[in-house]
């Protein structure tokens, strides 16, 4: 898939472990780790919100598209 | 545990169904006993009849009837399983062959729609697994007909030729109304596919 999911950037950037993010975004890791991963086939508004809120960044930060070719 | 108040229709279902499981298990076990308690130990197995058709100019009518207002077309007569064992026995292997295949098919999709309930029960219905099982279920169904007709071919027609009326014939209606069950159940695998794209795509929603 060309969107890339830079969720392990952000926080490596932020100094955040995943279990904290968990917490502050109230999601399971599990959960969590399909969207690092790049597992996921779809992103709610509500939780890229909360992922935003907590790292304190933009949609942007997080997606990123990516041409195959 | 769940409570009584959170049991929803599907355990109760599952309840039934698995109930009825053992018990057909249990009937099946019996059945294969008999026919070897027969063989070992020469008990009869009276309880088992074979439904054959008879020529209708065999059947004669009680003198008080009026024969002139009633007609013949069709007639069934019963045979014990104990006749066609001592007179024909290579068609009795046949059929006692047939009825054990019919009932592991009968126990196999049996068990297909447990298996399915079990997996409501555990809500983890739209899986690959169950797509698999509606698919065994309708093909069991589509060919039960096809199964039933060859066995009567080749087992009860030639059991007694003066015995059987030369024409034989099958519900149309019957045959039909099994394939489109089989069908049914098709289309319904076909839904149960979808579900679970559909589920797999919630699961990895986040």
């Amino acid at each position: 898939m060309p969107i890339i999911v830079n969720l392990d950037v952000m926080l490596a950037k932020r100094k955040m472990s995943l279990t904290e993010l968990s917490e502050k975004v109230d999601l399971t890791i599990s959960n969590l780790s399909i969207l690092k991963t790049g597992k996921a086939k779809a992103i709610r508004f509500s939780t890229l919100e909360a992922i935003c809120e907590a790292l304190d960044c933009q949609p942007g930060d997080i997606l990123e598209y990516r041409d195959q070719e | 545990m769940n409570s009584l108040r959170d049991r929803n229709s599907v355990f109760y279902s599952y309840a039934i169904i698995n109930f009825l499981w053992y018990a057909f298990c249990g009937v099946a076990i019996l059945f294969i006993g008999a026919i070897f308690s027969k063989h070992t130990f020469g008990l009869a197995m009276e309880a088992f009849n074979i439904k054959v058709p008879i020529d209708a100019g065999q059947v004669t009518l009680n003198a008080a009837i009026d024969s002139s207002m009633i007609s013949i077309d069709s007639a069934v007569a019963s045979l014990g399983i104990g006749y066609i064992a001592d007179n024909h026995f290579g068609l009795y292997i046949g059929i006692i062959l047939s009825l054990i295949i019919a009932i592991a098919l009968f126990l196999t999709g049996f068990f297909q729609l447990r298996m399915i309930l079990k997996s409501a029960l555990n809500e983890d219905v739209f899986s690959s697994k169950n797509i698999t099982r509606l698919k065994i279920i309708a093909g069991l169904i589509i060919i039960y007909t096809p199964f039933q007709w060859i066995v009567y071919r080749l087992f009860v027609l030639p059991i007694d030729s003066e015995l059987i009326a030369s024409e034989i014939s099958i519900s149309l209606n019957f045959e039909l109304g099994s394939f489109i069950y089989g069908l049914l159940l098709l289309a319904l695998a076909a839904v149960f596919e979808k579900g679970h794209d559909m589920y797999q795509e919630l699961k990895l929603t986040v």
